[in-house]
């Protein structure tokens, strides 16, 4: 006896047999039990499959993930800016002597409840505090009661103290908090995308750190990013009785041996001894003796193009995507200890980050970090998930050279050059009739994972119509690459 | 040109290029298109709009094909990022809600093929899901359910990644060839064989379970 295939029980159930067979079927379901067994099981897992697509998806942490989105494509995002801009545009990292920025009420994450910001009366450093930093030239007026500000490191590494003490990652600064380097550097942010990172062998005392007003006092090096500022905010930074006023938002600020050097990298910066004033716009750099202001040519130069492109690199800060200036410090994300030999250059979810050891708040969630060539290529990846406020510790292996992820690359992307072979000829057929295949190209993201099969196979860019980006893409598709090692790249097909 | 006559050209432009089937005119689109413009343009609260608009379906999308929420929100993260670096590129041949169920289904299959073998998780009744209010009073039946449901999933783990998305898409999510042609980028000559060779194997071993 002839049984009735199970794919064709199926088409039974759902009533898409035509009327002959379905009635050969019928008479064969009244003679045959196996039959009409397979059937009930057919059925029962059709019901269940009509149940599926009513199943909805589960609660997730939704802000958490909208927080990690925005951190990978915005890093992407002002890389991509930063390498378009032409040379004399690129942020010149400016030292001045800032000026007191009022803080502002920062922009907060759209579904955050809204900042509730404490207010209280502004908070000044007595005029007898032990401090190595000089004072202003002349005296800050105070407003009454100002909305106090709050700072969390973002990033450390080496050897930091703060207020005497050794380094806490999760110490909250605020006024009067006192930051001293040797060998090492830290960033502190205190707002959305805002942040000053102290360089090494520096000593930075926050003087006011208020919405109405930041002033930071530094003798040393820092580096200064604010991307939000509200109308009428301040923000200065004094060095050798010189105030840097911001109008900007990125600029270096070094006052070392009795020199001021102010570099701007975006927006504008002005130097003031209190009564003249110099603007240095970005790109451009301001440089005197604190002693010899008067007598010193008063302008800002250009800053040759190398030394900006270098600049702005080296200006790069690690911040956390969100900010709520008044949520408990551990919600301000999970802290990532990173343990890498001090030539292997650490990227975490693609951006590079520091060479060497370093912590760095983050929010919570799995993150990749992987070490980053001279050439930016990323090595092989190791991953580390940490829950909401956790502290996790990444060690990071001599075996993730990025010299082998090149290797793994080179390999992968030869087996599918290979198998796409002749293949290619197939897909350009159409163009290569009306003699239009010059020029075409198609650049494809891969993943290859270690059995072979892709993780990922997209076209990230291409001139060739969405058909023929297809065709290749099966062709690619199809290919069976052998067990090997796993690797990412970019695979560029031009003809 | 009245919107009747440019809108019958886009439908033959469509059907011809073998594209997802016609979208609908007027306001949802014009809003749609302003959505994305802003979001490549770089706004925040565009970026967050289309974020909290898609990212319950997507995760919903997500969960229906892959059948357990294992690393969910890492690949709900995944097809956002793949979204708005695409956005640019994106022509509006469909739908916006159409166009990331598309990524949502190039990245379930990624992780297919990524997933070893082993036993599948029972699909746990999420306490928000529609069976339980539906039936809270039939616990044995609602069990029931649930177990044939894992049954399903368990079945599906056995067949090619390729084979089983198209199977998916169309047994259980009620898809067209041509639309899961433009889902998986694929011709609709591919589906069609990929989903006959994925129905007669899937439904030989639904027959046979347990047997």
């Amino acid at each position: 006896m002839t049984h009735i295939p199970a794919h064709r029980l199926a088409a039974l159930c759902r009533d898409a047999l035509p009327q002959r067979k379905l009635d050969r079927a019928r008479a064969h379901l009244d003679r045959c039990a196996g039959c009409r067994s397979k059937l009930e099981r057919i059925a029962t897992g059709q019901s269940a499959m009509r149940d599926m697509t009513r199943v909805g998806g589960p609660e997730l942490g939704w802000d958490h993930i909208a927080a990690r989105v925005y951190w990978s494509t915005s890093s992407e995002r002002r890389l991509k800016a930063r390498r378009s801009r032409p040379a004399w545009m690129l942020p010149v990292a400016g030292s001045i002597s800032a000026a007191a920025l009022t803080a502002a009420t920062l922009w907060v994450w759209p579904d955050s409840p809204p900042v509730e910001v404490e207010t209280s009366a502004a908070a000044q450093i007595p005029d007898d505090a032990p401090s190595s930093v000089p004072r202003a030239a002349h005296a800050v007026t105070h407003p009454p009661a100002a909305s106090q500000l709050t700072g969390v490191l973002s990033f450390a590494q080496g050897e930091i103290t703060i207020d005497g003490a050794e380094l806490d990652f999760d110490q909250v600064l605020r006024v009067g908090s006192r930051l001293e380097t040797g060998v090492g550097r830290a960033v502190v942010q205190f707002g959305e995308q805002s942040a000053f990172r102290i360089a090494e062998r520096s000593v930075l005392q926050i003087r006011r750190f208020d919405q109405s007003r930041i002033e930071l006092h530094i003798d040393g090096v820092v580096d200064v990013d604010i991307t939000r500022r509200l109308n009428g905010q301040q923000f200065v930074v004094v060095a050798g009785g010189h105030e840097v006023l911001v109008r900007g938002t990125a600029f270096r600020v070094e006052h070392r041996d009795g020199e001021i050097g102010v570099s701007c990298t975006r927006g504008e910066v002005v130097v003031s001894d209190g009564e003249d004033r110099v603007r240095v716009p970005a790109g451009q750099a301001f440089r005197v003796l604190s002693t010899a202001w008067k007598q010193a040519a008063l302008r800002s130069l250009p800053i040759d193009s190398e030394e900006l492109r270098n600049l702005d690199r080296a200006m790069r800060m690690p911040m956390l995507v969100s900010w709520d200036q008044q949520s408990p410090l551990g919600d301000y994300g999970s802290v990532i200890e990173v343990q890498a030999s001090p030539d292997q250059l650490i990227a975490v979810d693609g951006v590079a980050i520091s060479t060497g050891s370093f912590t760095l708040r983050s929010p919570g969630g799995r993150h990749q970090l992987a070490t980053v060539d001279d050439q930016g290529e990323l090595g092989p990846a190791q991953w580390i998930d940490l829950g909401a406020n956790q502290r996790g510790e990444a060690r990071i292996a001599e075996t993730m050279a990025p010299a082998a992820g090149r290797r793994s690359a080179a390999l992968r992307r030869q087996q599918m050059q290979a198998h796409l072979g002749k293949r290619a000829d197939a897909c350009l057929k159409p163009l290569a009739k009306k003699g239009l295949v010059e020029g075409s190209y198609l650049v494809f993201d891969v993943g290859i994972n270690a059995d072979g099969s892709h993780s990922y196979l997209n076209v990230s860019d291409s001139n060739l119509s969405p058909m023929i980006q297809r065709c290749f893409r099966d062709a690619l598709d199809a290919s069976e690459l052998p067990a090997g090692p796993e690797a990412r790249f970019r695979l560029k097909l031009s003809y | 040109m009245g919107p009747s006559v440019g809108l019958g050209r886009i439908m033959r432009l469509v059907s011809k290029t073998g594209e997802h089937p016609a979208i609908e005119p007027g306001d949802e689109k014009r809003a749609e298109a302003e959505l994305i413009r802003r979001c490549i343009d770089g706004e925040r609260a565009a970026e967050e709009e289309f974020y909290r608009g898609h990212c319950r379906a997507v995760a919903a999308n997500l969960f229906r094909v892959l059948g357990d929420r294992n690393d969910l929100d890492d690949l709900v993260q995944e097809v956002f990022v793949i979204a708005f670096r695409g956005l640019p590129r994106f022509r509006q041949e469909a739908r916006l809600s159409t166009w990331l169920y598309r990524i949502c289904v190039n990245v379930a299959l990624g992780r297919i093929r990524q997933k070893t073998r082993k036993p599948p998780p029972i699909l746990k009744a999420d306490p928000e899901s529609d069976d339980l209010r539906i039936s809270p009073e039939n616990p044995e039946m609602l069990m029931n359910r649930e177990q044939n449901k894992a049954r399903v999933y368990r079945l599906l783990e056995e067949i090619a990644p390729k084979k089983r998305l198209v199977l998916y898409l169309h047994e259980i999510e009620g898809h067209d060839l041509k639309e899961i042609a433009y889902l998986v980028q694929a011709n609709p000559v591919t589906v069609r064989t990929r989903l006959y060779y994925a129905r007669k194997e899937f439904y030989r071993l639904l027959a046979e379970d347990g047997v």
